[in-house]
Parts: C-alpha cells; structure tokens; sequence
C-alpha cells in the first residue's frame, strides 16, 4: 500500500467514523467516503483540470493530485474542499482533481488556468476560470459559469443559468429554464433551448440561437456589433422590439410584419421598431447600435 | 462576475447620441424671405398668359430654370397657364416664356437665352456664358401659376423654386432641384424628386403606376388613405423611416429602410432621402 492509499483510508475512516470534519494536506489524495446527497464540494486550483462526475452511491471518491504544492484538503459528510495552497508553490507543473459525487450534490470549482469538466451531478454548478475552457451538463437549479478567455460547452441545464464570457465562445444545448449570457467578444451557440426569460449581452459578441421562447417570459438581446441569429419553428410567434442604429432585420423565409409606429415613439425620429412573427408571441426586446438580426426557420437550410 | 451591463450602455448610448446628432445635422435650405434683395424686387405680373384645350390623357410639359410652379385643378377642360417674372437685377426682357402644342401635349418654356434649347423632352438654359441667362448679372425669376383640368397629366420641372399642386386628379411628374414639393391631390403624383427640400404629398388615391418621390437633403410625409393597398420601398441614410400602417415585410428591414407590402399590395412607391426622415401616415 502506498502513502497517499494509506492516508486517504485513514480519512475515510475518520471520517465515517467520527463524523467531524478532517483536514489534511498533501501531494496525492485518493478517498471515498459517505456523503449526503444535499452536500457541496468546492473544488479550486491555479493550473491544471478539474472533473467532476457523479454516481448514484452516497459516497464521494476523491483523486487528486499535485506537483505545484500541496493539497490542502477539507472533508466532512456535506462537504468537500480541494484547494492548492499559496505558500511553497512551484511556478511550474499542475494539479488534477478527480471528484465523483452522489447526484445532486452542489459544486463550486475554479481555476486560474485549466480545464473544468463536470457532468451528470443534476445539480447547482458554479464554474469559474480566468483561462481555460468549462465543460458541463446537467446543472439544475441556480448555475453560474465564467470565464475570462475560455470555451464554455454547456449540455442539459435547467434552473437558472448564468454564463459570463469575455473573449471565449459559449455553446449551450438542451436548455431550459432561464438563461443570461454575457459574452463581449465570442460567438454563443445555443441550441434545442426552451427558455422560460432570457437575456443576452455582449459588446462585439455574436449569438445564435435555436429554439423557443416563452410566450410570457421576458426576452432581451444587447449588443453593439455583434450578429444574432434567432432559429425558430417555423409556427413559433414572436414579437421583436428591434431598436438599432445600424443593424437590419432579416426576415429570412419568417412572415413578418411591421407594426405601425404607436405610443411615444408615434411622430418622432426613433430606431425603435415593432415586428410581429407568425402574428406575434414572445416579445423579445433587441437593442444593437450596428449589429443585425436574422430569422431562420429551424432546420432552414442557410442562405448563400 | 462579469458585467457589461455599464459598458454596452455607455457605448451604445454615446453611439446613439453621437448617431442622432449627425441624423439632426442634416443642412437645410434656410429661407431668408426678408431679405432686402427679396424686398426690392420689381414684379411683372402676367408676363405670360396661355389658354387653350387639354384632355385627359393630354398632358402638360412646363419647364421652368428659376422660380416656382402653382397648379391647381381647372373647373373644365380648359387650361389656364400665368406667369409673373420678378427681379433685381438685369433684364427681365431677356427671358422670353412661350408655349407650343406637341402633338395632344403642351409644351410650356422659360427660356433665359436664345439659344435655350427647350421640347418635350430636353431643357437646357444656358446663363451667363452665352451672354444674359440666369445669373449674377439677371436674377429673373419666373413664377408659373397652372390651372390643369382633371384627367390632364403633368411634368413639371424647375431647377430653383418650390412646386406647390392642389386638386388635380391625374398623374403629375414634380421635379425641381432647389426647393420643397408639396401636393394635394386626389391622385398622388407619379414623380416628386427634388434634390435640397421637404417633399409632402396627401394623395386620395395611389397613382396606378407607382409613385417615385425622391429627395437628398429634406424630409418626405406621405398621408395617403387607411384602406391602401401599395408595395414601398422607403429608404433614408441618416433619417428614420416611420409609417402608420403595417408592413409585411419581404425584405430586410430596419429603421432606415423599410421593404415590404401594405395591405394587399399595389403600386410600387419608391420613397428615397439622404438627410431626412420618412414619414408615411394614414390621412
């Protein structure tokens, strides 16, 4: 038996035992223990990868592994904490933690620099690198994803999802619920959604979305030159509050109306214009300064 | 957590602003009609005077080089042709008026030199270098005042004057260079292009060709009625385009451009500015 075996029988131990928080340092982890289901592990590193999946026992395994320094470690039967601590750290190498939860446990991770990878957990996920791409499916409940300059890949959410992007692209599929984005440069992709209110904002960021809107949720797209592209049914019904200085709306093979100017913008100069879809539905309020919205039918092919 | 939020705004507001100020910047011709030149001008009315048949289906061909044009509708099939001359300066002598049958149409000319070349389908008035046109040396204008019999149509062309038309029930072409076009008629004109100047147009009923109404530094109104049936086509580069009536769109859209049908469809009406707005109401 090696050390790390050695010392994560020993905490396991303690832990089922004694039921009292454990707190250890390492280089090496390699534990399971029994974990309540309504627990949270906070998971966080400098440089390196970060995976959680889940299973369906109330145990929680733990791997992790570091050469940048030592693992500061944190267990409890409602709560796991993984974090490389500051002092003594190299400038080089990297840590990898390798958590399987019960389904429905809550996790927080981070990493200045590395790769977040979770799945499976039906859970409220909090995600967070400065650099480096997010991978995640099945959030439940509150989700909130950010990354400075990392790819997010999100797959089956529902709750609330928030995801935060500055110069990474944001991919998201099977989502229902409410979604807020904010993306300053990359390109969004979302997919089979089904949101109840949604909100999108970027500066230069393009969005793409495919799916429907709830006919009495509240829908906002801001940017300043960033492209949208809004897939729907094709009997989906929508109303869109376009306000643009420069951008256009391509209706696309949609049947859309102009709605006759009404209200306080009746007889004055404004960019604000009102079209219905399919005879309206969803209003969706869109504010560009000069980027454009096209309409697509869902399965449409593209235009040349 | 990241937030945007503050920075789109702030951009997006400082581009609307600075994007409206420029669309509120558009040049405008600025009267000046107390002018002391104005004031002292010397008028010559009925410096030209012409009656004679006009059918419908006949038509009516003015060219005018500086001054205005005032139609309104004739009570029978006569038409009725003045014309006053103002001045300053020069000879207004020297600018001869005269009007001659082209085939069923008429054909109506201010001729500012001799060699003004002037039919049904050129106009060239040459000014000072061929010795006494409009110029410097003679600022005649010459100001038509046209009663037109209903079912007669219309081109009316000048380079420096407003085009005003009231009543008629035909197809009218306006086209002026300098100056505003405004109409009231029953039939809404074909054309109404002019190049610095507001164009307004209450119509009854849409021309059964289309309408073209084109201006580059100034606005365009449109009130037509609420039962229309008419394809538009209105676009502006530093204006907006606003209507009261719903537009399915066959095109892309935006606030400056607008494509697309009102009611059934109809008449293509081609509705074109630079430095103005586009304003299509329901009379």
């Amino acid at each position: 038996m090696n050390t790390s075996a050695f010392f994560s029988r020993a905490w396991t131990a303690a832990v089922i035992v004694a039921a009292v928080p454990l707190h250890a340092q390492g280089r090496g982890i390699d534990t399971t223990f029994a974990f309540n289901k309504s627990g949270e592990v906070n998971l966080s590193l400098p440089v390196g990868d970060i995976r959680v999946t889940a299973w369906a026992r109330d145990e929680v395994h733990v791997v992790a592994s570091s050469d940048l320094g030592p693992i500061s470690a944190s267990f409890s039967p409602t709560r796991v904490r993984l974090e490389i601590r500051g002092h003594g750290m190299s400038r080089t190498g990297r840590a990898r933690y390798d958590v399987t939860v019960p389904i429905g446990v809550r996790v927080s991770a981070s990493a200045a620099s590395g790769t977040i990878n979770v799945s499976g957990t039906r859970s409220s996920l909090q995600l967070t690198t400065a650099s480096g791409p997010i991978t995640a499916s099945d959030g439940e409940g509150r989700s909130e994803i950010e990354t400075a300059a990392g790819h997010v890949t999100l797959q089956r959410f529902s709750g609330t999802t928030r995801v935060s992007a500055m110069s990474g692209s944001v991919t998201i599929s099977d989502v229902t619920g409410d979604l807020e984005l904010e993306d300053v440069h990359g390109t969004t992709r979302i997919d089979h959604a089904d949101v109840a209110n949604f909100r999108f904002e970027a500066v230069a960021g393009s969005l793409d979305f495919s799916g429907k809107l709830a006919a009495s949720g509240k829908h906002s797209v801001e940017t300043l030159s960033g492209g949208i592209t809004f897939r729907f049914p094709a009997d989906f019904g929508a109303t869109l509050e376009l306000e643009s200085l420069r951008g256009v709306l391509e209706p696309g093979d949609f049947p859309i109306t102009l709605r006759p100017a009404s209200g306080t913008d009746r007889g004055r100069s404004s960019d604000r214009q009102e079209y219905s879809l399919n005879g309206g539905g969803a209003r969706i309020a869109i504010n560009t300064f000069s980027g454009s919205v096209a309409l697509r039918k869902i399965g449409a092919p593209e235009k040349r | 957590m990241f937030s945007y939020r503050i920075v789109t705004r702030s951009l997006a507001i400082a581009a609307l602003v600075l994007g409206a100020t420029a669309a509120g910047a558009q040049v405008r011709i600025i009267r000046r009609p107390d002018r002391a030149s104005d004031r002292d001008k010397q008028t010559q009315a009925n410096a030209f005077q012409w009656s004679g048949e006009l059918g419908a289906g006949q038509k009516l061909i003015l060219r005018n080089l500086n001054g205005s044009i005032s139609v309104e509708r004739a009570s029978g099939n006569t038409l009725e042709i003045t014309a006053s001359k103002q001045w300053n300066k020069g000879d207004p002598a020297l600018v001869k008026i005269d009007a001659t049958r082209a085939g069923k149409d008429v054909v109506v000319c201010a001729r500012w030199t001799a060699e003004t070349k002037c039919d049904a389908t050129t106009y060239n008035s040459s000014n000072e270098e061929h010795g006494g046109g409009w110029s410097r040396s003679n600022d005649t204008e010459v100001s038509f005042v046209v009663k037109l019999p209903a079912g007669a149509g219309a081109s009316l062309n000048t380079t420096n004057g407003q085009i005003d038309i009231v009543g008629t029930a035909s197809p009218i072409e306006a086209r002026t260079t300098n100056g505003e076009i405004v109409i009231e008629s029953s039939e809404g004109p074909s054309v109404a292009h002019t190049t610095n100047g507001d164009v307004s147009i209450h119509m009854v009923k849409l021309p059964a060709g289309g309408g073209s109404y084109h201006t580059t530094n100034g606005s365009i109104t449109i009130a037509m009625p609420e039962a229309t049936d008419a394809n538009v086509e209105a676009r502006t580069t530093l204006g907006r385009v606003q209507l009261d009536f719903p537009v399915k769109a066959n095109g892309a859209m935006s606030s400056r451009r607008v494509s697309g049908v009102i009611g059934r469809g109809g008449p293509l009406l081609d509705i074109v500015t630079t430095l103005g707005s586009i304003r299509i109401e329901k009379k």
